[in-house]
């Protein structure tokens, strides 16, 4: 029993391990004119795109370890619980910070967008969704 | 509206808002008697040495709540200035709550049956951001809630809700000012409700489910009653299976009869009323709920039908403001904000308040799951249901029980199949509808539910997409709002790229408010 539990663990350790290696260079992030998005996972593949005017507030932080490396991660909130809210992680710490400023400075910024007529529909395929279109 | 006169010093609720904190101390207490085990143990030892200490111990433990609202109530303090309300209050830890009238995203009342007689109400802000700091004014008058009301109305207007408020007005039916009811309940639809709660039914199975292990015990009881009336070794066989249906249809009964109290004291007297551009609904036996809410800060309806609402023609509805989404952490589960439930209604009722709560956007949307405009989704959903729940794990029994029973353990692949018609049957379900302004997600197993969003609400928007949704060219969408999520699973790829982006499209160029 004791073995099977063994090795469970090193199964375990090892894919913690092993998965990053394969998973983390899919991760991204992208910022448009009015919004930012963020894509990961390497076999369910997600892309969540936050908009600045949703934005509530947002905020870096870094472990002791990512303090190591200088590394930092963004969270961006919106309104309602955590299903909408971004976590980039693994930033440098200063791009971090500048990404911060930039994200907290357009939500200041865009409170009142000027409106685009309603009626029409956007072009489907502009340049924003060819960004988002590699998951 | 009255204007309010700002108070120039902080004032303390009415002497009876100490029944309030007294109750919520009570509610604290008993919400964390599971914490507690020790106490309550050393008052169950108590009770068998000497009964009399333990209800001393018990009378103690009020006397303690008592002391508590006293001080709480003492330590209670609010004021109203131009922007909004201020709360202080904490014995030793001290708490400044600033409510502002622009984050207030609805008011409600709350009377409990002591209040009802003396006249009094309890107020509760419901704002967007975090539920751990709702603010609560016990035991004020009902015109001076109804005056911060309409401050917080007026206060919305002046900000640019107006936009909102006319639109969802001037295509509505004419509202007059003191409102109009939609729906007033009345004691056959207690039963109604009664019958169709879903909890009646989750009870139905699941106390036969959880009777198994009592079975002997129960057997003896049954026995030992029986042994007592008549003779239970000659009791006919007839007899005996009239005497266990008695049983079922007794225990049945009690079941309905416990749904049907809850439902009395939950919704007697239930009314909803459309006043100008807020709905409010009203209704309960003991302590009587208004929830208010402004057409314009509903984020997301949801209709619901279960298998017994279909057969009355009945649906159910919610309307979630901002944050009703996020679970309440508060001891005694009063935070959070509350959503407008509406527990009985007929289809006209429900296509008839889609108006005042979308105004004109979302004419083309319909709010009940019956509609016939749905789009289904991809049947490669019960296939991927199928191999994730019913092939991969009924293989994994097999293969794992095959040493132990042999051929036997083949019995385990009987689930694959059994799962892919479970699958196929919620797939039926699933379906969504759009039109420029909004999206209707319908899913559901034995009954169904729509959920139903304005574009210009979302929050953010996530495609997700499987091994397998890859090769198909399909994806799943999650549109998060601030009430929750909706989820669109296993459509068209490029479908859902296009929703996606003409979503982000409505949210980054409507000048309305959100919220």
């Amino acid at each position: 029993m004791a073995s099977v539990v063994w090795g469970l663990g090193v199964c375990f350790a090892a894919w913690r391990l092993i998965w990053p290696v394969f998973e983390v260079p899919r991760r991204g992030y992208a910022v448009r004119e009015k919004d930012i998005a963020f894509k990961s996972g390497l076999l369910w593949r997600s892309v969540t795109v936050v908009p600045f005017n949703r934005v509530q507030h947002a905020a870096t932080g870094s472990g002791m370890l990512d303090r190591n490396f200088g590394l930092a991660t963004l969270t961006v909130f919106t309104a309602g619980g955590s299903g909408g809210d971004l976590h980039i992680a693994g930033l440098g710490a200063e791009r971090a910070e500048r990404l911060r400023a930039h994200v907290v400075a357009k939500v200041g910024g865009t409170a009142h967008p000027p409106e685009s007529p309603d009626h029409a529909l956007p072009p489907v395929a502009d340049e924003g969704a060819d960004a988002l279109g590699g998951n | 509206m009255a204007a309010i006169e700002f108070d120039a010093e902080w004032q303390r609720s009415s002497p009876f808002g100490a029944v309030f904190f007294f109750e919520r101390a009570v509610k604290g207490l008993v919400g964390n008697l599971p914490q507690l085990g020790g106490t309550v143990a050393l008052l169950v030892t108590l009770w068998r040495e000497s009964p009399w200490l333990a209800l001393l111990g018990f009378v103690g433990l009020l006397a303690l709540c008592a002391a508590v609202g006293l001080l709480r109530y003492w330590h209670f303090r609010f004021r109203q200035d131009e922007r909004g309300v201020r709360i202080r209050q904490g014995i030793f830890k001290k708490e400044h709550l600033d409510v502002e009238y622009d984050r207030i995203q609805g008011i409600n009342v709350e009377q409990s049956l002591i209040f009802r007689l003396l006249g009094l109400v309890t107020v509760r802000f419901d704002t967007a951001g975090s539920t751990k700091q709702e603010g609560h004014l016990p035991a004020v008058t009902r015109e001076f809630a109804e005056a911060l009301r309409g401050r917080v109305e007026n206060r919305a207007r002046d900000d640019g809700h107006a936009a909102a408020a006319d639109a969802s007005t001037a295509a509505g039916a004419p509202a007059a000012r003191g409102g109009r009811v939609l729906l007033a309940l009345g004691n056959a639809d207690m039963l109604r409700i009664a019958v169709t709660d879903p909890s009646v039914l989750v009870a139905l199975v699941a106390v036969p489910a959880l009777l198994p292990p009592y079975g002997d015990a129960l057997k003896d009881l049954a026995e030992a009653a029986m042994a007592q009336a008549v003779d239970y070794q000659n009791l006919g066989a007839a007899l005996l299976a009239a005497v266990l249906l008695g049983v079922a249809l007794a225990g049945l009964s009690i079941l309905l009869l416990l749904a049907v109290c809850s439902t009395f004291l939950r919704f007697h007297g239930y009314q909803l009323r459309l006043e100008e551009n807020t709905l409010r609904s009203r209704g309960g036996l003991m302590t009587r709920k208004e929830v208010v809410v402004a057409a314009a800060k509903i984020q997301q309806v949801t209709v619901v039908q279960g298998p017994v609402l279909r057969l009355l023609g009945r649906f159910r509805l919610r309307a979630l403001p901002a944050g009703s989404g996020i679970p309440a952490y508060d001891m005694d589960g009063t935070a959070g904000t509350q959503r407008l439930q509406v527990p009985l209604l007929l289809p006209s009722l429900a296509q008839e308040l889609r108006t005042p709560i979308f105004g004109d956007e979302g004419a083309g949307l319909s709010l009940l799951p019956t509609g016939t405009r749905f789009t289904a989704i991809s049947p490669h959903y019960i296939r991927a249901r199928a191999l994730a729940f019913g092939v991969a794990p009924a293989l994994a029994a097999t293969i794992a029980a095959a040493p132990i029973l042999g051929a036997g353990a083949l019995a385990f692949l009987a689930w694959a199949p059994l799962v892919a018609l479970l699958a196929w049957q919620s797939w039926r379900h699933y379906g969504y509808m759009h039109d420029d302004h909004g999206l209707v997600s319908r899913w559901g197993f034995l009954g169904r539910k729509v959920s139903v969003c304005l574009f210009r609400k979302v929050q953010a928007v996530t495609v997700v997409r499987s091994p397998m949704q890859r090769r198909k060219g399909l994806a799943t969408l999650h549109v998060h709002l601030a009430s929750g999520a909706l989820l669109v699973p296993f459509i068209d790829y490029q479908r859902a790229c296009e929703l996606r982006d003409y979503m982000l499209y409505k949210a980054e160029s409507s000048r309305l408010p959100w919220h």
